[in-house]
């Protein structure tokens, strides 16, 4: 028991013979200054007792001088205990003072979700912002974080893209609020582009994905943006700075029924590498890498059944160098290159509870995408409006039946002007660019994608199945598609579901693909099957102690796939570049397993999948895919400790990804390069890879503000794992590059 | 506002630790490979193939003449050198004529040092040359566009050589055979000499013992403009861009390439070496096929 004496002010609240006082004052959450509502104080030894109201305030009347004891145990708060002492001061008059609780655990400047919220979608897993905000190895970023999920391949070294069971990074589509968005990555894997302390939470869909999402044959990595609430606080801020960044979220209640969020960041680590660069003799770093992006969101609830919101998104990256003399390998890169990537989404949304069975909801990603790459005589400049439109009306026809239908648009108008070589590759292995055409382009065109969707949940008993199917329009290769989807769920148990989906998923190929100069204008939509049947098993009997475990498999079939050919073929009695054909064809297949063990300190998840990958081409009947990894294993594990200290970290085990061996080369005079000879297509292993991360993060929590403190060091044991090959100018001889060192960031957090 | 000294040094500390960091992640991505470099003649090499007209109309003849060097090769080169209609390579199809119907050997052989006077000299230098003839309009232009054949359609020519100690190297350049009149189609550049600190370099004066600027005297005509036919019919006229690729047998050079008229730095050896010759090589290319050749010999009389 706390020794220390608090002088309490204190009212006189009579007059009579024998005086008495009021203490009265407000008990409010530590840090957080969130009222307590309906908290019971004592004061002792008179056993007095009153409770806190709506508003965290309280009061004690008709106490007499003296000294007394205060008593607050509220469950899952510290019990807070203070002596008093109550005496008159002259008479003074004065108001209450404030208390504060400090929380047993306090997350970050998390979103907190109540209850247990149903999936929609069987193949959905989500990781929540405080999830991804501590998650190891992924320095709080919810799309890193993502790769911590079973089914979710390894990609090597700085890049961060997601690449779904087997798949490719171009076979998964990203979205904010279920719009489409151009990246996710500032470079490509540095960190998201949204703010991840504006984010409630990131979904990834994969094999057997639902009717409301297509247009990706891999899987779905939707980020959900959380709606603004300041609570009872009215507003709040949040800061932070590490190694790479800044930024900063403002949250503010503007009254009962609106409320609005900005946040941003920007990076500053291009700073310190323009100062280190400039004595390179390789190049001159002229524009140092820097990226900003901005996230807001406003909400309002317009009456009991309508609710607004409306979120803007902006992005832009930048880097510019001159290369010193050209490129070892490649005589085509020289002078000067500069980088500039920027989009920006509006995004309003509208929905509306039309009675108790029917629900509509509306909503518009208006926006425009800029991609300029300049290399001098070569350039890329992409500049293109977009507009996406998603709406979705549910029907709840009986208690057993829900029936929704949907549209998914995406309109595009696009200019571009691109004079580059295009780049040829064969197994993941280039040919330098000097050794291609530079071709030219000029030109505008019109993107037209329409989906519509229907889908229905139908519930008998323990089964729910749910039939579903969709319509896609792609006006540009002129094609149109009948996807059906369908998914069963059983709750074979109160602690087992089981279930299952299949679906057919086109993809819509790249414009270059499609392009006449580039590509080829015959080029079709890559198609694939998917099937997954697994369960999901909660051994914890509703305790809060105990294990889960998921278990999934999956069989993804592709066929139609694009590949690039060396090929001329006739046409109008005249031979042209071929390009691209729809020749190849694949397979993914394998099983997901996660086991989660939890208790109130310990958060333990053990990621485990088991898969191979193929494909063919004309040329070549089956080879291993680039992302076949045999095994890929992610154990998590986070404790927390007694002052508010967690410790958190990641191993992962992976089977060293498939390359495709360098076995001569052809010198060739034009271009004075050398031209690498394949061997069997991805018949070589990298070593497999291994990596331990360790995060360690303290909060100091004040009265009215959090401190954050985190080190988040990736690769503790600084573990050489090869990620790609550099070869010697004749690839004669090759030294195998290492991905990430040891690597520790490092940042503060604070929160007002 | 009142910064004290301590909340100074913490500043100072973690600017110290952030810049520490960029220098590591630099240096990890800048740092020295230990594979064999560009510029330096060791192996058996082909460091050109210079045809004496980069451009031709269908049915002419070409002269090539191979550039290699093998400073270790003592005694003998052989060689076979095939040409067909280009498969496709910048369309990333092999650079071979083992499948073409059109494949014909074009020149086959041994070279030793009395092949020719460069051969004698560690066999680095100019190879014996040969000539053949492009095929006719009827098959080279057969199915071309007309864009084609107004921007150049390519004759691949495939070399290989092998030494005595069981090295190969393959090697492959395209003849572009168009329809553009003579005056229009691509030469060869023209280097006219090798300057060290501003004095042309003959071609036995290699520099010794010190740091050197080089630099190339080139023809003013080497810059040619050249028309070129877009997709949509336009014609758009560009300007030649010259890169020279350096080559040397001992000391170094700051760049292994140089673009234009740009200088470039060679620390020379202090002595030349016992038992061989010393090169410094400059190979100028256009990007179309057009080369030119300067070679300076250390210890040739």
């Amino acid at each position: 028991m706390k020794l220390s004496l608090f002088l309490i002010l204190f009212t006189t609240s009579s007059v009579l013979l024998a005086k008495t006082f009021t203490y009265q004052g407000q008990l409010l959450e530590k840090g957080t200054q969130l009222p307590l509502k309906e908290a019971s104080i004592f004061l002792l030894p008179q056993k007095l007792k009153v409770q806190t109201d709506e508003k965290g305030y309280f009061k004690f009347n008709d106490l007499n001088e003296g000294e007394y004891q205060l008593i607050i145990n509220l469950s899952g708060y510290k019990k807070l205990e203070k002596q008093i002492l109550i005496f008159e001061t002259n008479g003074n008059i004065a108001l209450q003072n404030q208390l504060y609780l400090e929380k047993e655990t306090y997350l970050a400047f998390e979103t907190t979700v109540v209850g247990k919220k149903q999936k929609r979608d069987q193949t959905q897993k989500t990781l929540t912002q405080e999830q991804f905000l501590s998650m190891p190895g992924s320095g709080g970023d919810p799309v890193k974080a993502v790769q911590n999920l079973p089914g979710v391949n390894r990609v090597q070294g700085f890049s961060s893209q997601v690449v779904i069971q087997g798949g490719e990074p171009k076979d998964t589509a990203y979205n904010i609020d279920g719009h489409e968005i151009p990246i996710v990555f500032h470079f490509g894997g540095l960190t998201s582009v949204v703010m991840p302390e504006a984010l409630e939470q990131v979904d990834y869909f994969s094999a057997g994905y639902g009717a409301e999402y297509s247009r990706a044959t891999g899987g779905i990595i939707g980020l959900k943006t959380k709606k603004p609430d300041a609570g009872e606080r009215q507003k709040k801020s949040f800061f932070f700075a590490d190694n790479l960044k800044i930024g900063g979220l403002f949250e503010k209640n503007l009254d009962a029924n609106s409320s609005f969020l900005i946040s941003g960041r920007a990076s500053y680590v291009g700073l310190f590498l323009k100062e280190i660069a400039k004595d390179n003799e390789d190049f001159n770093l002229t524009v140092a890498p820097e990226f900003y992006d901005i996230t807001s969101v406003y909400h309002q609830k317009l009456n009991e059944t309508d609710d607004f919101n409306f979120i803007a998104l902006a992005s832009r990256d930048t880097l510019a160098f001159v290369l010193k003399e050209p490129l070892k390998t490649d005589p085509a890169f020289r002078g000067r290159f500069y980088n500039e990537t920027q989009f920006y989404r509006l995004i309003p949304s509208w929905s509306r509870k039309l009675d108790s069975d029917r629900n509509l909801k509306v909503s518009a990603g208006i926006g425009q995408n800029q991609l300029l790459v300049d290399l001098g005589e070569q350039y890329f400049n992409l500049q293109s409006d977009v507009l996406s439109l998603r709406g979705e009306y549910e029907q709840r026809f009986s208690p057993t039946w829900i029936n929704q239908w949907g549209v998914d648009n995406l309109y595009g108008n696009a200019k571009v002007k691109i004079k580059i070589v295009q780049p040829r590759s064969e197994g993941g292995v280039s040919n330098p660019f000097s050794t291609s055409e530079i071709k030219e382009r000029n030109v505008s065109g019109k993107l037209t994608n329409i989906g519509l969707f229907n889908r229905h949940e139908l519930s008998f008993s323990d089964w729910t199945l749910i039939p579903g199917a969709r319509v896609d329009r792609f006006k540009n290769s002129n094609e149109t598609y009948l996807s059906p989807r369908f998914a069963i769920k059983n709750q074979y148990h109160p602690d087992l579901l089981l279930k299952a989906a299949s679906g057919v998923y086109y993809q819509p190929p790249e414009p270059q693909e499609q392009d006449e100069v580039f590509g080829n204008p015959d080029i079709k939509s890559p198609r694939a099957i998917h099937f997954s049947a697994g369960f999901e098993k909660d051994f914890r009997e509703g305790s809060l102690e105990g294990i889960t475990w998921q278990m999934q498999f999956f069989d993804k079939w592709l066929d139609h796939l694009v590949v690039q050919s060396s090929e001329r073929v006739s046409k109008n009695g005249v031979l042209v570049d071929q390009n691209y054909n729809n020749k190849g064809g694949g397979r993914a297949y394998g099983i997901e397993n996660q086991w989660r063990w939890s208790n109130l300190v310990w958060d333990i998840w053990l990621s485990y999948t088991w898969s191979e990958s193929f494909r063919w081409n004309e040329l070549v009947p089956k080879y291993k895919h680039e992302y076949d990894q045999t095994h890929n294993l992610n154990l998590v594990g986070s404790k927390k400790l007694n002052n508010n200290w967690k410790v958190s970290s990641r191993f992962r085990y992976v089977t060293g990804n498939p390359f495709t061996p360098v076995t001569s080369s052809t010198f060739d005079s034009d271009n004075d390069v050398y031209v690498p000879g394949r061997g069997n297509l991805y018949s070589e292993r990298y070593r497999n890879f291994y990596q331990l991360d360790l995060r360690i993060d303290k909060k100091w929590i004040l009265d009215q503000e959090i401190w954050t403190l985190y080190l988040d060091i990736q690769n503790v044991l600084n573990t050489k794992n090869p990620e790609s090959i550099e070869y010697s100018y004749n690839y004669k001889d090759k030294e195998f590059v290492s991905g990430l060192p040891f690597l520790p960031a490092f940042g503060i957090k604070g929160e007002f | 506002m009142k910064i004290s000294i301590k909340k100074f040094n913490t500043f100072n500390l973690l600017f110290k630790l952030l810049l520490s960091t960029c220098t590591f992640l630099l240096n990890i991505a800048c740092s020295e490979s230990k594979l064999p470099k560009y510029v330096e003649l060791k192996d058996l090499r082909v460091l050109s193939l210079v045809a004496d007209k980069p451009e031709v109309n269908p049915g002419s003849s070409v002269t090539v003449t191979p550039i290699i060097s093998d400073i270790n090769e003592t005694s003998s080169l052989n060689y076979i050198a095939t040409g067909c209609i280009d498969p496709g390579v910048s369309l990333g199809a092999k650079a071979t004529c083992e499948n073409s119907s059109s494949k014909v050997t074009l020149a086959e052989g041994s070279i030793n040092s009395s092949s020719n006077s460069e051969m004698a000299e560690n066999f680095t230098g100019q190879a014996p040359s040969f000539s053949f003839s492009i095929p006719n309009s009827e098959v080279i232009f057969s199915s071309r566009s007309a864009q084609d054949q107004f921007n150049g359609v390519a004759y691949l020519l495939t070399y290989e050589v092998n030494n005595t100690r069981g090295e190969k190297v393959s090697a492959y350049r395209r003849i572009l055979v168009s329809n553009k009149s003579s005056d229009a189609k691509n030469l060869n550049p023209v280097v006219n000499q090798i300057f060290s600190q501003g004095n042309a370099l003959s071609a036995n004066a290699y520099p010794l013992n010190g740091i050197y600027t080089l630099s190339l005297g080139i023809d003013n005509n080497s810059f040619q403009s050249y028309e070129v036919q877009l997709t949509n019919g336009d014609i758009e006229t560009r300007v030649e861009e010259l890169t020279t690729t350096w080559f040397i047998t001992d000391g170094s050079v700051k760049y292994f390439r140089s673009s234009q008229l740009d200088s470039n730095e060679f620390t020379a050896p202090e002595t030349l070496p016992s038992t061989r010759k010393s090169f410094l090589i400059s190979v100028t290319r256009d990007s179309r096929g057009g080369i030119a050749i300067k070679r300076i010999c250390g210890g040739c009389n």
